[in-house]
């Protein structure tokens, strides 16, 4: 409880350091929304001259973009912290948080806001609400507590890719971090296209398919209800394995020195 | 001329020591690179399962396509036009302005070392994947090679002074991120290289017509793979003389502004 409250009281104050640069903070928000555009216009100019993406029409496309933007945007909004650590980590500012008595989660993931987040994650959401309106697809109960499922667990294994990567990016010196970060594109295209070893790899230790694929590909009819428990199984896999990573990052982490 | 060059060849020179000085940096840009060529040549080995041409483009034009507009990008990479913003928001600039050469050759010739690193090393990862992956004979005559030399030349010309342009719009806002983020999108879509633009609409074709990106990335790759021919080359490779001096005077027209407004951000 403490600690939720203590994050968005960082959180703000994150906030309001960020509107002392009023101008940089509207180019922010404009640039998440810039950047989301550009992906779907990508996506519309190929769809003018190409039926479908190995069996996926452009609407049946667009829903993964929606999953993927969202969980992309909750990560940039709350959890940008989870970004930087390899660099605070190289520059010796993570010192500051170990001498506080807080956890080192708390303060890393509120350690920074980035309000691009917000115009990506509506982006997310509306592309995705109207791309199920355009395909028909009806919302029962059941599928509307499959699609919210789907959306929180997305987040938190975004957020732990996030975090995880930038651990390993402390024992890397940042290189694994970037690959990590290069393969979020991979979610946002239908598994068929990959070969199969690189579809084991994105639907379990980089999970970007288990974000958009394995629900939509369930919501939208192409694979059985069973095939969803993907989704938490990956879910855990990617909060261990951040765990791990962060553990092994922390007991190398050296300090600065002073 | 020959003092020109002394004057300004340090610069370059720098730039490619400075560069070269980050090895694991410089391996990891070449993953990066390797990722999105290979993302999108799954996403078109998957397309043109389905259908033998797109547009116009067979298989072996569409990776070649690819390949060439992703050299293309990453010369004169992101990260070199933030050097330049970078030094107006931290105000070194400043002592940039109190040496007693020109601006933009001095921004210029900073570029070229940084961008011939990176351009050699997009060049070579690019050439293995085109001999892998693609049937490359029918484009290697003496003279389509020449004439690809000479647009790609001129294409990184205009590109230099569309960035430099960018970078000076940040004397006017001290916000240089926004502004290079904001070209760099322009770019991407006028430009060619998310797609061909003959996969556009017609009025969008129109009017990256009359815009100076296609000049930087598209056209080159039409001359390349041979869908410009005969004098229309020449008027290509005209077309892009034109944009290239145009862009180079706005500049310096740009930077007579720019130092008036120029403000210290601290020091």
């Amino acid at each position: 409880m403490r600690s939720i409250r203590l994050f968005f009281h960082m959180m703000s104050a994150n906030l309001r350091g960020m509107m002392a640069f009023k101008a940089d903070f509207y180019i922010t928000v404009f640039s998440g929304l810039l950047s989301q555009t550009i992906g779907l216009l990508f996506l519309h100019v190929l769809f003018l001259n190409i039926p479908s993406i190995a069996g996926w029409t452009v609407y049946e496309v667009t829903v993964l973009y929606g999953y993927m933007f969202f969980g992309e945007g909750i990560m940039t909004l709350f959890f940008q912290g989870t970004n930087g650590l390899w660099r605070q980590a190289r520059l010796g500012t993570l010192d500051q948080y170990l001498t506080r008595p807080l956890s080192m989660e708390l303060q890393i993931c509120s350690a920074n806001i980035n309000l691009a987040g917000a115009g990506t994650g509506t982006t997310g959401l509306i592309i995705m609400f109207y791309s199920f309106r355009k395909l028909g697809i009806v919302f029962d109960p059941f599928k509307t507590g499959l699609l919210l499922l789907s959306l929180v667990l997305g987040c938190i294994i975004r957020v732990n890719i996030n975090f995880g990567s930038s651990a390993a990016g402390m024992l890397t010196d940042g290189g694994v971090k970037g690959v990590v970060e290069d393969l979020y594109e991979a979610g946002k295209y239908p598994l068929e296209i990959y070969p199969k070893v690189f579809r084991l790899v994105i639907l379990t230790l980089v999970p970007y398919a288990a974000i958009s694929y394995v629900p939509a590909s369930v919501l939208l009819g192409k694979q059985p209800l069973g095939y969803f428990l993907i989704l938490p199984a990956a879910t855990a896999l990617s909060v261990a394995m951040r765990k791990l990573l962060f553990w092994l990052a922390m007991r190398k982490y050296e300090g600065a020195g002073n | 001329m020959k003092r020109f060059f002394r004057r300004y060849i340090g610069f370059t020179r720098c730039a490619i020591e400075e560069k070269m000085a980050y090895k694991k940096g410089f391996f990891f840009n070449g993953t990066s690179q390797l990722i999105s060529i290979f993302g999108s040549i799954l996403l078109w080995r998957v397309l043109f399962l389905e259908q033998s041409t797109i547009q116009g483009y067979n298989w072996d034009q569409m990776i070649l396509y690819a390949l060439i507009t992703s050299m293309l990008n990453a010369t004169l990479s992101f990260s070199t036009e933030m050097k330049l913003s970078g030094k107006i928001r931290d105000g070194s600039v400043a002592s940039d302005l109190t040496k007693p050469i020109d601006f933009q050759n001095m921004c210029f010739f900073e570029a070229l070392g940084q961008s011939l690193v990176e351009g050699g090393n997009a060049a070579a990862i690019v050439l293995i994947i085109a001999v892998l992956f693609t049937d490359l004979s029918p484009y290697l005559s003496p003279l389509n090679l020449l004439l690809f030399f000479f647009s790609v030349l001129l294409a990184f010309l205009l590109k230099f002074s569309l960035t430099y342009i960018a970078g000076l719009l940040g004397f006017f806002t001290s916000n240089g991120y926004g502004i290079a983020y904001f070209r760099q999108v322009i770019t991407d879509i006028f430009s060619g290289a998310m797609l061909p633009l003959s996969f556009f609409p017609r009025w969008f074709q129109a009017l990256s017509g009359v815009l100076p990106f296609q000049a930087s990335v598209y056209l080159p790759t039409q001359i390349f793979l041979g869908r410009i021919t005969g004098a229309e080359v020449f008027r290509t490779l005209g077309l892009q003389v034109l944009w290239v001096i145009a862009m180079w005077v706005l500049g310096k027209i740009l930077f007579g502004f720019a130092v008036r407004k120029v403000t210290i951000q601290g020091g």
